[in-house]
């Protein structure tokens, strides 16, 4: 969404309160930005690499009826990362996704832990943080910059 | 922004703030003693009509503060000196199972209207000695084919010492807890000892009850109603009548806590439970699946009737008195509920190709508790004097600044080497949870709500937990060395009742610099040995898949909006109720609670898709839909939208703010009237909250069942005073 249809969507909700209408849209488009994400876990059994794709689905949330700051709902999908271990060449997978709400500010620190592991070993799952240094523009929701790091715990 | 006054605050300020509170309390008291009204306090300029507190000195306590932005503003509840983690969790009291013979008066098929005199102070005369509404409608369902075969007993009584503790599970697996040993109702043993008009809880005392029953093994819960019988008597808060609903079961009307079948002090109600599966007049009416089924005692299996996908794991039971399920709730009136199935039979060794072997134990054939946990996680608030506290100011929730588990403060929990599964219920009022482990470890969710998940989904952060969301999990403490302390952690920041208002990282959570009291450590697992016996159990993949309901034709869709505004259609003195809340349906008005409007009427046998919509983003609505499961469809209308933890089955629904959610639900088995609100209890108190039933003949037109009015002399009937022209 461009800020442009962003006031054009204030101006309609605008012109609904003014009208009377009690029930408002409050939710923006949802953006997506797609993250690389490129990194190496020393696990407890292996070292392994992951590869491809973290996405950041935001989405600005308006308060219409009592005019409380916006927050912004970002989902963190890892489901488009693989990773592949060094000594045996199993497939590790990374589960998610996290679903988090933080108020609205033009920079925010997203760190979030998931868990990876290899096949269906849910119970082998070790933890990474990843942690998503972001600025956004505050008007739609939209990751302008990013930065990420990783940590395995 | 601080939710409660700082500690540093100055005395002034602290002085201040508690006037106001005692201020408030007495406003509180004469609401819950019907002496004044809400639309009196709004007439009278205490309330905003937007449900705010008005702006008075020595009312609200910020008037004359800095503060002007505090929502909330009370006095940090005292800690006389605790510490966390200091004490241990107890482990729920389970309730006893008896023959239903040993019931005296023996349970009837309709209400029995024995007469027993009407104490004075409730109008005297006389009145049925059972609260539920007399004649054929109130009459149990089914009870001819599913006679009860076991009673359980209970009543609702003030705050007193437990000298009949049954944990059902040894010492050494409780703490070193010794249930011989009287406990007194604290909330940990450096507190004060709550006063019965503080806290009232099933059968006066702590821990909070549990009941474990299996599928075809039919319940009668009789639950006596021993509260004061003067309603001023409530330590300035809660309603002496009550309403108790068996969340989420797939029971009759009769049996499900009916918001307007509530009953009075000195009397009991019947509720009966029959334990069936969802579909078992249609699917398996022959019961020859063995999945559809139940331990019969000795390692086998009993098979029922029904659809094995319906088969549900853990429930739990609580008040619902129209307007005052808050307060009751709040005030101990809440209890879990284990059901077991050959599926789910609390079994981890018996190998019989259907048990999932879930950690539990081995000693008994179903129903070990060993390593199968029962966590009833609430925020609470206490006054200067130690005694729980409760504020209504504002309508948009209450948040206490006190975290509980299992009614104890910040305890701690001994564990072995080994899986547990861990059955979390957020029994709080207004505050969502979000849950880690403090070393950032894996966790394992197996069921979501009532029901075992299709599949186990591994995370390191849980999802937001609603109020009356459960969630289990399995946690793996074979991964730490002996002597570990890991901490279960809060993320969830409330500023106020409305919604999260930060989701926290880890690191922020766990460093202490939250306002919200709640945020961070609350529960102390401590790796005190290796097994004792091995651990046999599992988490296999699949667990339990959804029924395929493709099959089945839609007969309606309908749209719910929940959302501030209300009006109100009706003035009935009973059964309705004024707040700032309200639910739009089929984009109608937004109406305010009447428990004798019919929202919605589903066909008998039919299938529906509903959209529940937020109608603002300035909160969030945990919705819960009595009696049927649902499938969740879509969030904000995609099917891509709905994470995996909520692909299984589900009663109530995070609508999170601005966002909607569409699911789809049978309506089958049973009849009668039933009810959607918000579980956020002040939400749903100030009047988010309406009454749906399943229409019984396919007749072209709708056939309102009567309202129920009771009252101390006995139960009346009143048409439905209105029906919305969309309810068929």
């Amino acid at each position: 969404m461009t800020s442009n249809r962003f006031c054009n969507r204030c101006a309609a909700v605008l012109l609904a309160v003014l009208a009377g209408v009690v029930s408002l849209a409050s939710r923006a488009d949802v953006l997506s930005t797609l993250v690389p994400f490129v990194t190496t876990l020393k696990g407890s059994t292996e070292t392994v690499s992951f590869t491809g794709m973290a996405r950041l689905d935001t989405q600005v949330i308006l308060d219409n009826v009592l005019g409380n700051a916006p927050v912004m709902e970002i989902v963190v999908d890892m489901s488009g990362v693989t990773g592949v271990g060094a000594a045996s060449g199993s497939s590790y997978s990374i589960s998610g996704p996290a679903i988090i709400h933080r108020p609205l500010s033009a920079t925010d620190l997203i760190r979030v832990t998931f868990p990876f592991y290899r096949g269906s070993d849910l119970f082998g799952a070790e933890t990474v943080e990843a942690t998503f240094n972001c600025k956004f523009d505050t008007a739609t929701g939209a990751v302008t910059a990013v930065k990420l790091t990783t940590l395995k715990m | 922004m601080p939710i409660f006054l700082d500690r540093k605050a100055s005395p002034n300020r602290v002085r201040e703030a508690e006037d106001a509170r005692r201020n408030r309390q007495e406003i509180i008291k004469a609401l819950s003693q019907g002496r004044v009204s809400r639309r009196d306090l709004i007439k009278w300029g205490v309330f905003t009509a937007g449900g705010m507190l008005a702006w008075k000195h020595g009312l609200n306590p910020f008037v004359s503060s800095a503060y002007a932005e505090i929502p909330t503003g009370m006095p940090a509840s005292p800690m006389f000196g605790v510490l966390p983690f200091t004490t241990p969790m107890p482990r729920f009291d389970v309730l006893a199972r008896k023959p239903p013979g040993s019931l005296t008066p023996a349970p009837t098929a309709q209400s029995n209207q024995t007469q027993r005199a009407v104490p004075a102070v409730l109008g005297g005369g006389t009145g049925p000695i059972e609260g539920r509404p007399p004649g054929p409608i109130w009459a149990h369902q089914g009870f001819d084919v599913f006679p009860p075969k076991v009673a359980v007993e209970a009543t609702q009584e003030g705050a007193k010492g437990n000298s009949v503790y049954n944990p059902a599970v040894p010492s050494s697996l409780n703490c070193g807890i010794d249930p011989a040993q009287s406990m007194p109702l604290k909330f940990h043993p450096g507190l004060p000892t709550q006063s019965p008009l503080a806290v009232w809880t099933f059968n006066g005392t702590v821990p909070p009850k549990l009941v474990q029953a299996r599928y075809g093994e039919p319940v009668l819960f009789r639950h006596h109603n021993l509260l004061p019988e003067d309603e001023s008597q409530n330590g300035g808060f809660g309603r002496h009548t009550i309403s108790t609903h068996e969340h989420n079961g797939h029971h009759g009307a009769e049996n499900d806590g009916f918001t307007g079948a509530f009953f009075y002090p000195g009397q009991f109600y019947d509720y009966h439970w029959p334990i069936v599966l969802g579909g078992f007049r249609t699917i398996n009416t022959d019961a020859t699946d063995p999945r559809a089924g139940s331990p019969d005692g000795s390692g086998g299996i009993v098979k029922v009737a029904g659809d094995w996908r319906e088969t549900m794991s853990t429930h739990w039971f609580h008040d619902h008195m129209f307007s005052f399920t808050s307060q009751n709730v709040y005030k101990g009136n809440a209890a879990m509920f284990n059901l077991y199935s050959a599926l789910d039979r609390g079994n981890e060794a018996i190998n019989d190709g259907v048990n999932l072997r879930l950690p539990s134990g081995t000693a008994n054939d179903w129903g070990n508790l060993d390593y199968d946990v029962n966590l009833m996680l609430a925020d609470k608030a206490w006054d200067a004097n130690g005694q729980l506290a409760f504020d209504i100011f504002d309508f948009d929730g209450f948040i206490g600044d006190r975290m509980t588990v299992n009614l104890t403060y910040k305890p701690y929990f001994e564990v072995e080497r080994r899986k547990y599964r861990f059955r979390i219920l957020n029994a709080s009022v207004s505050r969502f949870f979000k849950l880690a482990l403090s070393d950032g470890s894996p966790m394992v969710q197996i069921a979501n709500d009532g029901n075992l998940l299709p599949h186990p989904v591994v995370l390191t952060e849980l999802d937001e937990q609603g109020i009356a969301e459960r969630y289990d999990i399995v946690i793996d403490f074979s991964r730490y060395p002996l002597g570990t302390r890991v901490h279960m952690v809060n993320l969830a920041e409330h500023q106020d009742g409305k919604r999260v208002a930060d989701d926290l990282s880890l690191a922020e959570a766990l460093s202490g610099s939250s306002a919200d009291p709640c945020v961070g450590r609350f529960l102390e697992f401590r790796v005190v040995r290796n097994p004792l016996k091995p651990d046999q159990s599992q988490v296999p993949d699949p667990l339990i898949p959804n029924p395929d309901l493709s099959a089945i034709p839609v007969a309606r869709r309908r749209t719910f909006e929940f959302g501030r505004g209300a009006g109100q259609t009706t003035n009935d003195a009973v059964s309705t109720f004024f707040g700032p809340w309200g639910i739009r349906t089929d984009n109608g008005s937004t109406l305010a609670a009447d428990f004798g409007r019919v929202s919605a009427a589903p066909r008998a046998g039919t299938r529906e898709i509903w959209t529940l919509v937020n109608g603002g983003g300035g909160w969030d609505h945990p919705i819960h839909i009595h009696f049927e499961e649902g499938q969740v469809l879509a969030r904000d209308g995609l099917a891509s939208n709905v994470p995996p933890w909520e692909r299984g089955r589900k009663d109530v629904y995070r609508l999170r703010p601005g966002g909607s959610i569409t699911i789809t639900l049978q309506f089958r088995d049973w009849g009668g009237m039933f009810m959607e609100h918000c579980h956020n209890t002040v939400h749903e108190d100030n009047a988010m909250l309406l009454r749906w039933e399943i229409d019984d003949g396919g007749a072209p037109f709708l056939r309102p069942l009567p309202t129920p009015i009771p009252t101390p002399r006995g139960v009346t009937f009143r048409n439905a005073d209105d029906v919305l022209p969309t309810a068929l």
